[in-house]
């Protein structure tokens, strides 16, 4: 994959890196978004890019790991010595 | 129960006899010994002499009739007496109901391996219909986020991996107050309510379904006992070393641990792992203040287990040694450095104890033994060195021009016989135990698996070179051990190397002290008794050897069945299943732990559903350390830092912005071509589709 800093490379290196699918259909969508976004004044920067990104691709939502059973406060006896 | 609490005067009678026999012949060594020693020595250091002599005699005396107590019970079909032959499995077993936590602390331990054998007992236990009432903590001291990120993804994905009915925690504690003990005291006050008992394991234990599931029916059985401990075997070795090892352990270690259980019955100890504790008498009674006394003696106790069962003991509870339970398993430390460090911990450990047998009061006296026993285990080495220099002095003051040791010839006609025969009970002591666990090997029928009765006899001619090899190089370093314990120099207390892999130049410079040490006392012995310098070689022999033995058992056999064990031909389920754990797809060649878990856009969106970000003095201190690692890149941070990043999820959020805006001067655009290469090489599925484990390597680090 390139890794230049072209915005077009830097967006699809990022939907690979979210597990989004990169295949001719993707990369017409994100081609054409660029393109309306390029005509734009002033035109995004790539950093800003990514940004918008979340909201023009279905991205893998993340899983929530489980969290740890509710806690049942107690306190630990410390013999004298 | 039958007999409930009538085990007392069993044990007395037994304790009574060890110490008549250990007695008898200490008093016969020392009236063997004195024969042999010249009369011009002066009478103070023949008394010294003879004093060490006697504690190092009686020594090595309680480890031969623990083994010998250990052969009778054996071979008269096991204790009656112990919890095991008292409670027996009627039939299949009932479903769990008990509510149990099995527990594993670690802290930066290779994660794969570790919690791969966590996951083998889960599936084991859920094979079994067993794992409903337990539930399993991963509880990490770990503070390098390379190591975290890496055990919270691999946990996320066993829970994945074993479906919904599983019960694993990940907990990783941000401040690592008094080390292992700290770690589950901090477990007990939190969630310590919620279970009747804890299963403790080791970061290398392995417990079988069988194994937990006896336990927990032996606790329920008998309400007096508050710490139940297994006798681990050693499995899963692979260097030399750990070869040895495992068969040292699996051929004799038998022979001690019945004889071991049958002498302390109700009053043995606690080994840090591979047991289960009644939790509510452990909480009650069994904290660990921190130490008062002056160096060594100040700061957090080091060797827990020890004082945690003299404390259960003290509150009334029995503490059982139970080796007839099969399905325990930890792994021995690969090579002979690791081996040597662990020590290192533990001689500081049990050197710490000699304070609390002077200032913890009512401690039972098989208790007491148990600590004065764990002291002297590291003690003896400078003990056997102060023997062995005294013995040289000693001799150099005898009439003949060439000195002869005492205790080994002597002058005279009658001290000659005294010290042939003090050689023979001295031999008969230290290779005895090893004779009796061949002789009970034979009469059980078990040498086949073994390979056979000559092989077993060949491997234990193997171990018993290997082990008088490493005698001299073990005594050497645990008295430097010693002397940097009482000095308190500081010694770290991380996770041992359960990896294996020496070079020979690492070995050599964990060795240097030691050889400085042995060449400038042959040259100091050569320069004033020349005489003396054979006597002294095959004690430095093997230490000058020492850095290319280690490298040498540090390497695996070219056979897997070289020292074999059972294990070798009958794979415990348990030992199959972490055996084929396979490992969380990870290329450190590319990206870490850290990067990924920056870089990831999947964790960036979860972020934004977080906690309340941090405020104040606080969030301005985060935007400075997100600046540095932004610019400066992960390696300008501290482990703290990068770890304060990953639990502020503003934070996160900030650099993962950065980072993918990084520009070509930013260490990032380099992190950035290593994950391109990454995802280059792992062709992502569609998001629709099910996702193969590998490709969800690098993105679901922090889901």
């Amino acid at each position: 994959m390139d890794t230049s800093d072209e915005p077009f490379d830097r967006a699809l290196l990022y939907l690979r890196a979210a597990g989004h699918d990169t295949g001719p259909e993707t990369r017409a969508q994100l081609y054409s978004m660029l393109q309306a976004r390029g005509a734009e004044k002033p035109a995004l920067s790539p950093g800003q890019l990514l940004e918008h990104m979340p909201l023009w691709f279905a991205l893998p939502e993340p899983r929530v790991g489980r969290h740890l059973p509710p806690i049942t406060r107690a306190s630990i006896g410390y013999p004298r010595e | 129960m039958n007999n409930a609490g009538s085990w007392r005067p069993i044990a007395f009678r037994r304790r009574f006899l060890l110490v008549l026999l250990v007695a008898a012949q200490t008093l016969a060594g020392i009236f063997l010994f004195a024969q042999t020693v010249p009369d011009q020595a002066g009478s103070g250091t023949i008394a010294l002499l003879l004093i060490v002599f006697g504690v190092l005699f009686a020594w090595i005396g309680v480890g031969f009739w623990t083994a010998v107590f250990g052969f009778v019970v054996l071979r008269f079909g096991g204790d009656p007496w112990s919890l095991s032959s008292r409670v027996r499995p009627n039939g299949a077993p009932e479903p769990l109901s008990a509510p149990t936590a099995v527990v594993m602390p670690i802290c930066h331990e290779p994660v794969q391996h570790t919690l791969g054998g966590l996951k083998a007992i889960i599936q084991d236990l859920e094979q079994q219909g067993q794992a409903g009432a337990v539930d399993f903590y991963v509880l990490s001291d770990s503070r390098d986020p390379d190591i975290w990120l890496e055990e919270q993804a691999t946990c996320e994905q066993i829970r994945r991996e074993l479906g919904p009915g599983q019960q694993l925690f990940y907990r990783r504690r941000n401040i690592n107050l008094n080390y292992k003990s700290g770690n589950i005291a901090d477990f007990l006050r939190r969630w310590g309510r919620r279970y009747r008992y804890m299963v403790v394991l080791d970061a290398d234990s392995l417990l079988s379904a069988h194994c937990i599931t006896r336990l927990i029916q032996l606790m329920e059985a008998r309400p007096e006992a508050g710490i139940i401990q297994t006798t681990p075997r050693l499995a899963r070795a692979e260097t030399r070393f750990a070869r040895l090892q495992q068969f040292a352990n699996r051929c004799y270690g038998r022979l001690y641990s019945a004889g071991l259980a049958a002498i302390q019955l109700g009053e043995a100890t606690y080994w840090g792992h591979n047991a289960i504790i009644r939790v509510a008498p452990f909480m009650a009674h069994c904290g660990l203040r921190k130490l008062r006394g002056p160096g060594l003696f100040r700061g957090p106790v080091l060797s827990h287990d020890f004082i945690e069962a003299a404390l259960m003991g003290r509150a009334g509870y029995e503490v059982w040694l139970e080796p007839a339970i099969a399905g325990s398993f930890e792994e021995s430390p690969p090579t002979l450095e690791d081996d040597l460090i662990r020590d290192r911990r533990w001689c500081r450990g049990n050197l710490q104890h000699l304070w609390l047998l002077v200032t913890m009061g009512k401690i039972r006296m098989a208790h007491r033994m148990a600590l004065l026993t764990g002291i002297l285990s590291y003690l003896a080495s400078p003990l056997w060195l102060l023997f062995l220099g005294l013995s040289g002095y000693v001799a150099l003051a005898g009439p003949t021009p060439e000195p002869a040791l005492p205790g080994v010839m002597a002058a005279n006609e009658a001290g000659s016989g005294a010290g042939s025969l003090l050689v023979a009970v001295t031999a008969l002591l230290l290779f005895g135990p090893r004779l009796l666990a061949v002789a009970d090997h034979g009469l059980a029928r078990r040498t086949l698996a073994f390979g056979g009765l000559f092989r077993l006899y060949g491997n234990t001619l193997i171990e018993t070179l290997a082990a008088l090899a490493l005698a001299p190089i073990r005594m050497l370093i645990h008295t430097l051990h010693v002397v940097r314990a009482l000095l308190n120099l500081k010694v770290g207390w991380q996770g041992q190397n359960r990896a294996g892999g020496l070079s020979p130049d690492l070995s050599l410079h964990n060795f240097g002290l030691l050889l400085f040490s042995a060449a400038a006392g042959l040259a100091l012995i050569h320069w004033q008794a020349p005489t003396l310098t054979p006597w002294a070689l095959p004690v430095l022999a093997p230490v000058f050897l020492a850095p290319a033995l280690a490298c040498w058992l540090g390497r695996k056999p070219g056979t897997d069945t070289w020292l074999q064990v059972p294990e070798d031909g009958q794979i415990t389920r348990v030992i199959e299943l972490a055996d084929s754990t396979s490992p969380l797809h990870h290329d450190p060649g590319r990206l870490s732990w850290f990067e990924q878990m920056v870089l990831s856009p999947v964790f960036a969106r979860a972020s934004q559903s977080g906690a309340q970000p941090a405020t104040g003095k606080k969030a301005r201190a985060l935007e400075r350390l997100v600046d540095r690692c932004a610019t400066e890149g992960k390696q300008a941070l501290t482990h703290r830092e990068l770890t304060l990043i990953c639990n502020h999820p503003e934070a996160l959020e900030a650099l993962h912005w950065r980072a993918w805006h990084a520009t070509p001067e930013s260490p990032w655009r380099a992190v950035l071509g290593c994950m391109a290469q990454s995802v280059e090489s792992a062709s992502p599925a569609a998001v629709s589709l099910p996702r193969r484990r590998e490709e969800l390597a690098w993105v679901e680090v922090a889901s």
